[in-house]
């Protein structure tokens, strides 16, 4: 035996409504015509669950996903993108490399490609490749980034100009504040206007709300309490991601 | 012997009444031939033949979980992914390290450090 913590949390992803939006565009994409573009954008502020949107698309329809990494080179990129596709590269020139790439992409040309953290492609000018790569391999491609990855995009013309269908994230309601309860919660019962209070102090954030809901469950385990309800946590109690201030500090 | 459906053979191999999965790998096999089905299933069309006629010397019971989780939509509660088909969960369990994105290492995790659905050292499904 050993005292490592080997629980498995019950997990899994909550079908909120930007996994909906999401699926919705990867569905256009692949069900697209012959003569139309093969690149979307799905883009929102940090925190609106968008990569746990892609997560279940990714699942849903046996995509390939990457998550560019800040110390990507395109050289990486490529090797990733194999990698992701289960090919060792057979050669190392970026040219190879991408021909590999798109002759294993084009093999199944209606697995999409989600490319997470779209982002760092713009900046580190690799949006021209994956260009170059969706056009011939013809896969749906879907770029996730922040709120400014659209503006990144439209600088290089080639490649907004290929862009089918732009979808923005959309914070969390109270009905997607449920999801979230009932997937990381059950067994607590938590009123709605509590969950509207939680709504409103995270801003819709996926994840404070997450946090803040893992919090009462902590509180409730502590307190023995399984029911919450609005008021039964004043306002500085909530997680908005915003670190504590002090109070007045002493003078000695 | 070519006369045979692959239904008859597989019922004749399995001593009349074949197992509910083997008649629908059998079934799939009569229509879309072998490789189809290890295509699908990720084996080598042979190793779909000897399962089919009863001569299959290794793991049967991984072949049924594959066949189960792809052919007859049998799925797992997966800790990291949520609903799962079954051929996909034991996919994901041979699948090497690689750094191509974080739910990736999530998964590797996950599969060996105690779930209960993985066959791997560490998971909680060992046979």
């Amino acid at each position: 035996m050993n005292d490592r913590n080997t629980s498995v949390n019950p997990g899994g992803l909550a079908a909120l409504k930007n996994v909906a939006r999401f699926l919705a565009l990867v569905e256009r994409l692949v069900d697209r015509g012959p003569h139309l573009p093969g690149l979307g954008v799905f883009h929102g502020f940090s925190g609106y669950g968008k990569s746990y949107a892609s997560l279940y698309a990714w699942n849903k329809r046996d995509a390939l996903r990457l998550e560019i990494g800040d110390s990507w080179t395109r050289k990486k990129f490529l090797e990733k993108l194999l990698a992701e596709a289960d090919i060792k590269p057979a050669k190392r020139t970026i040219a190879d490399l991408t021909e590999e790439a798109i002759m294993a992409l084009g093999d199944d040309h209606n697995r999409p490609l989600i490319i997470d953290e779209a982002d760092k492609l713009a900046d580190k000018g690799m949006l021209e490749l994956v260009r170059e790569i969706q056009e011939h391999s013809q896969v749906p491609v879907l770029l996730i980034g922040e709120e400014q990855l659209p503006a990144k995009i439209m600088k290089v013309e080639r490649v907004h100009n290929r862009v089918l269908d732009w979808v923005p994230a959309e914070p969390c309601d109270l009905s997607d504040a449920r999801a979230l309860a009932d997937l990381f919660c059950p067994e607590l019962t938590l009123t709605d206007d509590l969950l509207t209070e939680v709504v409103g102090h995270t801003k819709g954030v996926a994840r404070r709300i997450v946090v803040n809901l893992t919090r009462m469950q902590e509180y409730g385990r502590n307190h023995r309490k399984d029911a919450f309800d609005a008021g039964a946590f004043e306002r500085g109690w909530f997680f908005t991601s915003e670190p504590p201030r002090r109070g007045e500090r002493r003078v000695a | 012997m070519t006369d045979l459906t692959m239904l008859e053979k597989a019922s004749a191999a399995w001593g009349g009444v074949a197992p509910d999965w083997i008649e629908e790998l059998a079934d799939m096999a009569e229509r879309r031939g072998l490789n189809a089905c290890a295509t699908q299933l990720g084996y080598s069309s042979a190793t779909i033949s000897q399962t089919i006629s009863n001569k299959y010397r290794g793991d049967l019971s991984k072949i049924e979980d594959k066949v189960r989780g792809a052919l007859m939509g049998k799925t797992v509660m997966c800790p990291i992914l949520g609903e799962l088909g079954r051929h996909k969960c034991l996919n994901w369990q041979t699948k090497p390290r690689a750094i191509t994105n974080a739910t990736r290492t999530k998964m590797y995790h996950a599969c060996r450090n105690g779930c209960p659905h993985s066959r791997l050292k560490g998971g909680g499904n060992v046979s």
